[in-house]
Formats: structure tokens, C-alpha cells, sequence
């Protein structure tokens, strides 16, 4: 098993919020080494779609990676462009 | 003492050549706070009605925030004002960098620019000294060259703002630039420039600001840079910036291409976040005090040269090159640079160019009037419209009016393609299946720009019911059959779309950029406490802040009102493409918004609003709202 502190950014809680799933900026969860970006996801009730973009300790990674080790993973919502 | 505020207006009458310096209206600051309250409420009282956008009357308006200026994270921003010779309604539009800020140092909340210069000139402002100045040498030269020649002349601590040569040919889509990269693109405010014969301004200022408890403002400063870094979302956004969401919207269905005949391309990789990080980038660029810094600074090598640019930003990456097929990142960063040279804003320019490709294509425009055989995705093309319209060259002088007007003389079906709402080009979020959007883009008080709503995230959430949809990304990943995202729902969208329509002036009020809150997600007690630290006064921004951005709306509708013969509900309908022509293909495919949904949602608005059911609002809501307008 490994923990995964899991960071969620404002564009993505808003989204949340929005449709009634208020999320937390910050929780910690235990995951089955080697779960992908995407189980989290499911476990967490969030679609794929609303996230754009994945950072693993800093590195952008996709839905479909594995998680090997404790990290942080932070999800990011989608936002207007400039 | 009126703390937080530099205490004075400019105003200049290039006609006159009369400069007057007089105390900040107590009354503006009282009911309107700054920046965009500002210009609301000037252009309303102080443009005469009916005054020709692009003549002596029309207004010219600078405006900052209490916050701007004050060493608090992003508080540069700039907000610019005027009637908008793309819509003739309200316009404006505003920028980051270092032009506000350094105005403000100057002394100057508010600058008025009316009347006309007989030859070309440029404003220099250093301090109280204020000139206006010949700008022979500098007219018909590109942005980039006219801060470098004003910087040199004048030295570098000036800050410049400019238009290109399509500001001065008044192309209704010129823009304003200013520190090689940043610009105020929309609504055609660089033509309002170029009106009046301006081709800059040069700024140094060296004052200080005057604020209520200059210790307690630095402390609560400090301590707002230290929440904004604490954030989860801090180090996510610096990297790629706004292209981070490209592929996002193409994945959803959103990304305009071919003209927004459709919403989906399969070159999104080419054209994304990392394609400018790998290809493009050397370094990341920042406004004013800002802690995540989100613009790209780079060079672009093409067949047609190699040219340092900033950028492109999502909205370029969309509207330049998706929506006219342009797959190379290169080419769209050196599209980029050529619309900041000559001064056109990349949305509209993007969506002009994708509509006389679409034209071209279909037999309206022949090859004779366009000068060449131009093709969807072609570099030179592209650049070769561009540079017809700068110059109004023949057929680039119907399409500098916009796709609305150019609509109307080219005739044809043109008009279902030329994709608008009150005469300003839409910007890059495809909205048949995203009716929250539409309605934001519908509604928006100076025409489609994402900038006065942006609730597509909501949209999609919708569409996919939130949680229940892993298997639609698997779908679209694989590229299986695109007809898997349900069709969004209408029933409940206009309180997401008033929410971001009241959130996104309150940051343009105060000065600051919207990020900080929107994604680092930067409590609304830092903006109260950073207030009060600044001008000594209480401000509740979920209630004070929230109802002057109410009002403005308000305000800018009646605007419109008195200024647009006929100025109602037909205004705020999409074009004839986005509820006659069914999306043809990605993961929306097959989706529109009826006109029985868009008017359903149009009388929930005005209904919420407090609009009567042609959109104006009425005498009730204009009383709640202590606006003794007509």
C-alpha cells in the first residue's frame, strides 16, 4: 500500500462545488501500489474530463500512470485561456 | 487623503492640446472603487451619446484598481475603455505588464484622452511634466520597434504603450501593446488610438502611492505571497500557462476548428502546452508582482523567418491555429508575432482569417480579391490576409471591419458563418454542447469574449454527470467513436453564468489579476484585508464587491442601449452556425443548441437579471441599483 496526499486546485473545486460534490484542497489516501491516476480519480467520484492537468511531485504525468511510491499528486481544473 | 488611489485624473484634449490635472471624483471611488467601476461609469456619463466610435468625441480611458501598483501578487493590471467600433457598445479590455503600475507612480488613476491630434503624435508622461509629442518617426513602424526606439530615446525606465499599423488604418480589431508581448486585444480599442492619431504613450513614474497602514499592507502582503505559494495549485499553472488546457478542450469538444465548423482536430498535440515548452520557450514571463509567472517567452523559426514572441496563449492556439488549421507550432508563434507587430488582436485576427479562408472556399471571395491561392493551414496564407487587412488592402479592407460587417458585404451565406456575438468574434471555446458558455458568450456587454464568463468546466461536469463518465475519456483517448458525450443540460445554467459574470469585474475593479483566486484559489478575505490595509475602508467582497459588479452589468447594458438603434434581445443571439448546423465530427458530434433553447435560456437570464424580455433592464432594477440612467 502507499499514501498519496492528493492536492486539488480552486479551478477544480469550484467545478465540484458547482455540481454539488464540494472537494477538499488537501486529503490523504491509501491506494494498492501501482494504481493508476484514473482509479484515484474514481475513487475520489471525479471524471477524467475535469482534469487537465496532472502533476506527480511536480511532474506533469497522465490519467493513465502508475503510482508506485508515496507522492503528492495534484489535479488541476480547467481555465480560461489568455 | 484618499489612501490606495494616486489622487488624480488626467485628462488630454489632442484637439486642444489642452492638459488638465484634476483631483480623482471622491463620487468615482465612493460607488465605483476603480478600473473597470471606473470606465463604466465614465463612459456612461462623460461619452456623448452617439459619438462615432472612431471620432474626436469617443473617449479614451485608462483606469486602475485601489490595489494596483501596491507590491501584492499580480496587482498590474491595466483597464482600458472606450465605445467599441466593433460593436458600437461598450468596450474594453485589459492587460498585465508594468503601464498601469507605472501610470499610477506617476500620479494618475485615471487618464481621458478626447479629441483628435492634427498629426501623428505620442503621449509622454514623466511625472507631472505631460506632452504631447510628433510621432512622425515612429508611425507605420511595428510594436515591437516603437517601445525599442521610445525606451532608447527616452530610457528604460519608461514603460510603452503602442499600436501597429492596423491601429493607425483603424482596423476594428487593432490592439494595444506594451512590453513586447502583453496586449489589451479586444474590442477594437487600439483603432480608438489610432483614431485619434495617437501611436503611444511613454509613462515614468517615481512617486509614491499614499496607503491607510503602509506597515499593516506590507505585512498582510507578505502574507498573501506566502498563502499563494502554500496553494496546491501554485507550481501547476507556471509551466505551460493557458496553453495547459488545449488539449483539454479538444478532448472535450471545444476547440474551434475550420471556422467552427467543428470542435475537435487531431493535431492538438502539435499545437499544446508542451509542444511551446519543447519548441518554443526560453523563458517564463511575468506582469507585475506576479508569483506564477504564465507567459512564454520564445522564438519561433519558420520558412518566413526567425522571430522572438511571447506566447502564443491558449486563445492563440485556438483561433490562429486550430480554427484555421494551422498544425505547427511554429507557424502559429510566428502568426503571433506578425499580429503583435502590426497590432491585431489574435482572437479576432484568428477568427477573421478562419472566416475568409471559409469564404474563399466556398466561391465569396475570389482568388483575384484575395491576391493569392490561399489554403486552410498555410502559413503564408495566413500571414498574407493578416497583412491585407493591417494595410486595408483591397479585400483586407472589408475585413478589417470584422466578420459581422465584412458578412454583410460579401454577402452570400456568409453571414451563418461569421462567427459573432454584436459584431466581436468569438474567442475559443466551441459552445454547441456547452449552453452555459454560449449564454456567458451571449450576454457578455461588449460581445463574445471568454473573459466576462467562463463556466465551460461547469458545462462539461454537466454533461457527464460529474463522477459517472470514466469511460467517455477512454472512448476519446482511443479515438473509439466520438459520439459519447452526453448532451449537456440547459435547465440550470444561468446561476453558474451570473456567478462568474459577478465574480470576474470584482478583480478588474480592484486591479488585479483574476488567477490568484480562480486557480491557486486565494481566499476573498486577503482581497478584503489588502483593501482595507490600502485605503483604510471595509469592504465585504461577496456583498459590496459582488453588487458593484451587478451594477456595472447593469450599467454597460444601458449603455448599449442608448448607443445601439434598436439595441435588445436580438443582439444576444449566437450566429446561425451553433443552432443550424449539428457539430460534424469528435465528441461532441451531432450536437447543437436549438434556438428554442437558446430563447428559453435568454428569458431565464433577463428574468434572473431583472431585465424585461427584450434585455433591458428595468426601472425597478435600475432603482435597487441607484442607477439614474435612461
Amino acid at each position: 500500500m502507499i499514501t498519496i496526499t492528493l492536492n486539488m486546485s480552486e479551478s477544480l473545486l469550484s467545478i465540484l462545488r458547482d455540481t454539488g460534490r464540494p472537494g477538499q484542497q488537501t486529503c490523504r489516501i491509501r491506494l494498492e501500489t501501482g494504481a493508476s491516476v484514473r482509479q484515484v480519480l474514481l475513487k475520489q467520484g471525479i471524471s477524467p474530463l475535469l482534469v487537465p492537468m496532472i502533476f506527480l511531485d511536480n511532474r506533469k504525468i497522465s490519467v493513465d500512470t502508475p503510482l508506485e511510491t508515496d507522492a503528492v499528486l495534484t489535479l488541476h481544473g480547467p481555465l480560461a485561456g489568455g | 487623503m484618499l489612501y490606495g488611489y494616486a489622487g488624480h485624473t488626467l485628462r488630454i484634449d489632442l484637439s486642444s492640446g489642452n492638459i488638465e490635472k484634476e483631483p480623482l471624483k471622491p463620487e468615482w471611488v465612493d460607488e465605483f472603487i476603480g478600473g473597470r467601476g471606473f470606465t463604466a461609469k465614465i463612459m456612461y456619463d462623460e461619452n456623448p451619446p452617439g459619438a462615432d466610435p472612431l471620432g474626436p468625441d469617443n473617449r479614451f480611458v485608462i483606469a486602475m484598481g485601489p490595489l494596483s501598483g501596491l507590491f501584492l501578487p499580480a496587482s498590474g493590471k491595466t483597464h482600458f475603455a472606450a465605445k467599441s467600433p466593433a460593436t458600437g457598445g461598450y468596450g474594453d479590455s485589459n492587460m498585465g505588464g508594468h503601464f498601469g503600475v507605472t501610470m499610477k507612480y506617476a500620479g494618475y488613476d485615471v487618464t481621458i484622452l478626447t479629441g483628435r491630434a492634427k498629426d501623428p503624435s505620442y503621449i509622454f508622461i514623466d511625472n507631472d511634466t505631460v506632452e504631447v509629442r510628433s510621432a512622425g518617426h515612429l508611425w507605420g513602424k511595428g510594436s515591437t520597434a516603437v517601445e525599442e526606439i521610445l525606451k532608447d530615446d527616452l530610457g528604460q525606465a519608461f514603460q510603452i504603450l503602442t499600436i501597429g499599423e492596423a491601429g493607425e488604418r483603424m482596423v476594428n480589431f487593432a490592439c494595444i501593446s506594451h512590453d513586447f508581448g502583453r496586449q489589451a486585444g479586444r474590442t477594437g480599442i487600439g483603432a480608438v488610438l489610432g483614431s485619434k492619431n495617437i501611436k503611444a504613450i511613454a509613462v515614468r513614474g517615481t512617486k509614491d502611492i499614499p496607503v491607510f497602514d503602509p506597515k499593516g499592507l506590507l505585512k498582510k502582503g507578505k502574507a498573501t505571497y506566502a498563502a499563494c505559494r502554500e496553494k496546491p495549485g501554485f507550481k501547476g499553472w507556471t509551466p505551460e500557462g493557458t496553453a495547459g488546457i488545449t488539449n483539454w478542450c479538444n478532448d472535450v469538444g471545444a476547440l474551434p476548428t475550420r471556422n467552427f465548423a467543428t470542435s475537435h482536430c487531431d493535431y492538438a498535440d502539435k499545437i499544446n502546452g508542451k509542444a511551446i515548452l519543447d519548441e518554443l520557450k526560453i523563458t517564463d514571463k511575468g506582469c507585475f508582482s506576479c508569483p506564477i509567472p504564465c507567459g512564454k517567452y520564445g522564438l519561433a523559426k519558420t520558412k518566413m523567418g526567425s522571430k522572438y514572441v511571447e506566447g502564443p496563449e491558449y486563445e492563440t492556439l485556438a483561433l490562429v491555429g486550430s480554427n484555421c488549421e494551422l498544425a505547427d507550432i511554429h507557424a502559429v508563434a510566428h502568426v503571433n508575432w506578425v499580429c503583435d507587430e502590426l497590432g491585431l488582436d489574435t482572437c479576432s485576427g484568428g477568427a477573421v482569417v478562419s472566416f475568409a479562408l471559409e469564404c474563399y472556399e466556398k466561391g465569396l471571395i475570389s482568388q483575384e480579391q484575395m491576391g493569392m491561392d490561399v489554403k486552410w493551414g498555410d502559413l503564408g496564407s495566413i500571414v498574407h490576409i493578416l497583412e491585407k487587412i493591417a494595410k486595408r488592402d483591397g479585400i483586407g479592407n472589408i475585413l478589417a471591419d470584422g466578420v459581422q460587417k465584412a458578412a454583410e458585404k460579401i454577402g452570400g451565406d456568409s453571414a451563418k458563418f461569421a462567427i459573432h456575438v454584436k459584431g466581436l468574434e468569438w474567442t475559443g471555446y466551441e459552445s454547441r454542447n456547452a449552453p452555459g458558455m454560449m449564454l456567458g458568450y451571449m450576454t457578455a456587454d461588449v460581445g463574445a469574449h471568454h473573459s466576462r464568463c467562463w463556466v465551460l468546466g461547469s458545462d462539461v461536469a454537466n454533461a457527464v454527470g460529474g463522477s459517472q463518465d470514466a469511460n467517455v475519456h477512454d472512448l476519446i483517448s482511443q479515438g473509439a467513436d466520438f459520439e459519447t458525450i452526453p448532451k449537456a443540460d440547459h435547465k440550470n445554467v444561468v446561476p453558474l453564468v451570473l456567478k462568474s459574470q459577478h465574480l470576474r469585474p470584482a478583480f478588474d475593479i480592484l486591479g488585479t489579476c483574476r488567477l490568484q483566486y480562480m486557480e491557486i484559489g486565494l481566499e476573498t478575505r486577503y482581497y478584503e484585508e489588502l483593501y482595507y490595509h490600502a485605503t483604510g475602508k471595509k469592504l465585504d467582497f461577496n456583498k459590496d464587491l459582488l453588487h458593484l459588479s451587478e451594477k456595472i452589468w447593469h450599467l454597460n447594458r444601458m449603455f448599449n442601449k442608448r448607443e445601439i438603434p434598436d439595441f435588445g434581445r436580438k443582439y444576444d443571439y449566437p450566429p446561425p452556425r451553433f443552432y443550424e448546423e449539428p457539430i460534424p465530427s469528435g465528441p461532441n458530434k451531432g450536437h447543437l443548441v436549438e434556438f428554442s433553447v437558446i430563447e428559453e435560456m435568454l428569458d431565464a437570464y433577463y428574468a434572473a437579471r431583472g431585465w424585461d424580455a427584450n434585455g433591458i433592464p428595468t426601472k425597478e432594477t435600475l432603482e435597487k441599483f441607484n442607477l439614474a440612467v435612461e
